[in-house]
């Protein structure tokens, strides 16, 4: 089984970079049992179609807005529930991973894909990083992740020492994050 | 999970989200129309105060689509700023990436982000294969993978999603609207290709991949030069680019380009009459430099230029001194028009007119948009793959005129002409989508002879991929732009530099050209005008409002408001992106 973890959104825009800090801090911290593919997704748009037809299962790290909820509330739903899912068409890239699965739907085999959201609390302000309340659930995002990959059967040890801080740091010294890390 | 008409409301989303309000008349003909859209509005605050070595690295997680060009445009405008021309590997390399993004761009959003808008999916399933591998015999010598029995497996799938529901995903098709033109036989080639289609842009990011570094987001690309020397040094990743790329372009001609055909002719109706057609003044900033005289000095494949009012007799020399911005119906402080190296961002929303009916309006008459409205001598133009063939046919480019012309002859041929299609008919919708196949066709073609240009000049011993610099000593005070073309059109980064780092930054994007509000004269933006004068069939389905405002690929997420002229909303209706700047 092919399995791939995506983290999209756009560090520009503060907590709506939650998924591409996400998946960071998975590859640099963890040693997973299966190989899998950990992506950079940034604000991908149609180039995530590769993703739904090359593996079996995708996991997408990402920002996910529901009314009436607060900022930090994780919710893992399936893409297939996804589609009828008005409210998770608030941001812009989030509108694309819907869009792209359903122009994929029309392929003989795709991805099973499975969604892992957190709620923003800002995704207005022009900065990196990430707002208190998304810091304080950091953590259980990266569980959740974690625990999606472990009913895949894939197990994860931590190796790595890298903090939050430190992922978010990376992003913003570009040239050490692509020429000295990879 | 039948029909979805989904409610965005764009303004509470910060960036991404267009909004066309539509008005139209009680013969339901398009008599007013206003693009709103909140856009990215702060790379200024991220790069303000970096190194300049770093802009092109952050510039590119602006937007998904467009890495690469955001990427190699924010390192052209730091390298123009320094005054470094960099080595000819460099440039092939550069050309090639961007090529691969043109093609890869091209093919997806004809066939996945637009094709839905010609082709009705379950007219598909009343298509008799035999009929249809005939049907693709009159628009190619020899169509790509539409034969019987190919035919007859597509069918099968389809009628399997259609009994599964599958087919009420697609959020914004209109299936059985009276103004899908094509036979169920041509729709069931569309669709073919469009299933195949996703197999192949698989190759082409497989392309980018080769020069570009590890992929989603390319690296080989830094100040000075690139860093894939290793890549251009071996004869197997060069024959694995013009493998990948000979594949691809077989589709592009047996496929993309006969399909376009066959839809302009279906179509040709709201060619002739200049249905969508717009402004009709272009603007291009020229693209993909063919030799190694360095910045605005080398010839190019896209010439640049300027086109007004339809006049293809006069070409306008392109003096970037004469680009400003306006913001006086755009949520900016005032009513400044300045050149973006002076450009300013002072956001001032001023919000939308609330309605009692739960709807809020845009306030029209005042600032409602987040796009700037860019100007070009005072002139509104557009700006994408229609400019930039109109810009090649008024340059008189040798090789843009030989492949527009050949796609007017063919199509003259298919209406029965006994001569090319008048050249007029690229002014529309149609013409705009046409635009797009027939550039993509050339482009692969001359990727072919860079491919070639790139080893013969690395088998010579010439393997310098970078120009040295002092950067203590450029940095100190410099400024310089990027000016060149996305696949979507005129792209440009200007970057002002002072002790080593950026003091100021801007970058104005095509759809900031394409889907600007009123300027400060009242006159409108090209999605705006391209608009006026369209009757749409059925209200409740603004299938014709899609068809010309995808025909631009906008960039933006979009919600379309059709509003009558008494103000009520009607609907919201969502329109596809691939891209979310």
């Amino acid at each position: 089984m092919k399995i791939a973890v995506v983290g999209a959104g756009n560090v520009m825009f503060y907590d709506e970079g939650v998924g591409v800090y996400a998946q960071k801090y998975l590859e640099l911290n963890y040693k997973f049992s299966k190989e899998i593919t950990i992506v950079d997704g940034g604000v991908l748009g149609f180039k995530l179609m590769t993703y739904y037809q090359e593996f079996d299962k995708v996991i997408i790290l990402d920002t996910i807005t529901m009314k009436n909820d607060k900022s930090g509330s994780i919710y893992n739903i399936p893409a297939d529930e996804l589609l009828g899912l008005g409210s998770y068409k608030q941001n812009a890239h989030e509108v694309e991973i819907v869009e792209m699965l359903e122009i994929c739907s029309l392929l003989d085999k795709m991805a099973e894909v499975q969604i892992i959201g957190i709620v923003p609390e800002d995704i207005v302000e022009v900065k990196y990083g990430l707002t208190q309340s998304l810091q304080d659930n950091f953590e259980l995002f990266i569980n959740t992740a974690l625990s999606e990959l472990k009913k895949s059967g894939v197990e994860a040890n931590r190796v790595g020492n890298y903090s939050l801080e430190d992922v978010i740091n990376l992003y913003l010294n570009p040239r050490k994050l692509y020429y000295e890390e990879n | 999970m039948s029909k979805k008409h989904i409610i965005v409301d764009p303004i509470t989303r910060i960036e991404g989200h267009l909004r066309i309000e539509a008005v139209i008349d009680e013969n339901n003909v398009i008599t007013d129309a206003f693009a709103s859209s909140t856009m990215f509005r702060g790379i200024e605050t991220i790069l303000k105060g970096r190194d300049p070595r770093d802009a092109g690295l952050l510039a590119m997680r602006i937007c998904g689509v467009c890495t690469g060009t955001h990427y190699q445009r924010s390192i052209e405008a730091v390298e123009h700023a320094f005054g470094i021309t960099i080595p000819k590997n460099a440039r092939i390399v550069r050309n090639l990436l961007q090529g691969s993004l043109y093609v890869h761009d091209h093919v997806v959003h004809f066939y996945h982000l637009h094709a839905l808008d010609w082709v009705d999916i379950k007219s598909a399933l009343k298509a008799d294969p035999v009929k249809t591998a005939e049907e693709a015999l009159k628009w190619s010598d020899n169509p790509w993978g539409v034969g019987v029995g190919e035919l007859k497996t597509i069918k099968e799938r389809l009628e399997k999603y259609v009994k599964q529901g599958r087919l009420g995903l697609f959020a914004n098709a209109y299936w059985g609207n009276k103004n899908y033109k094509l036979s169920p036989e041509q729709n069931l080639i569309a669709v073919a290709h469009y299933l195949q289609a996703l197999d192949m842009q698989r190759e082409a990011s497989k392309m980018m991949a080769i020069f570009g570094g590890k992929m989603p987001h390319p690296q080989s690309i830094v100040v000075g030069g690139v860093t894939c020397v290793q890549d251009i040094k071996n004869p197997a990743r060069i024959a694995e680019f013009k493998s990948l790329l000979n594949k691809f372009r077989s589709f592009i001609k047996r496929a993309y380009l006969p399909d376009v055909l066959m839809a302009g002719t279906v179509y040709s109706d709201e060619a002739l009459d200049g249905t969508g057609s717009g402004l009709k003044s272009f603007m291009s900033y020229g693209d993909f430099k063919l030799d190694d005289t360095g910045f605005y000095n080398a010839s190019q494949l896209f010439p640049s230029g300027v086109v007004l009012n339809g006049d293809l007799s006069k070409l306008y020399p392109l003096d970037q001194s004469k680009i400003s911005e306006d913001v006086s119906h755009s949520w900016y402080e005032g009513d400044t028009n300045l050149h973006p190296f002076e450009g300013e961002t002072k956001p001032h929303y001023t919000g939308l007119e609330k309605k009692d009916d739960g709807y809020a309006y845009l306030k029209t008459d005042e600032k409602y948009s987040w796009i700037k409205s860019p100007l070009y001598d005072d002139n509104r133009v557009e700006v994408g793959p229609l400019a930039r063939i109109v810009i090649g046919l008024a340059a008189k480019d040798e090789r843009i005129t030989k492949y527009a012309t050949r796609f007017l002859e063919k199509l003259g041929e298919k209406l029965g002409l006994n001569k090319p299609a008048p050249v007029d008919v690229i002014f529309s919708t149609v013409g705009r989508t046409a635009a797009r196949a027939i550039e993509t066709e050339l482009m692969a073609d001359v990727m072919m002879d860079w491919i070639d240009e790139l080893a013969e000049n690395v088998a010579s011993g010439d393997l310098r991929t970078w120009t040295e610099f002092d950067f203590d000593e450029v940095s100190k005070d410099a400024k310089g732009y990027g000016m060149a073309e996305a696949p979507r059109g005129s792209l440009g980064h200007w970057v002002v530099i002072k002790d080593g780092k950026i003091e100021n930054y801007q970058a104005v994007v095509p759809s900031t050209w394409n889907g600007a509000p009123r300027d400060y004269k009242g006159r409108m933006g090209a999605y705006e005008s391209a608009l006026i004068g369209i009757k749409v069939a059925d209200p409740e389905q603004p299938l014709e409002i899609l068809r010309t405002i995808h025909s631009f690929d906008p960039c933006i997420a979009c919600a379309v408001h059709i509003v009558d002229t008494k103000g009520k909303e009607l609907g919201q209706f969502k329109v596809s992106t691939s891209c979310s700047i």
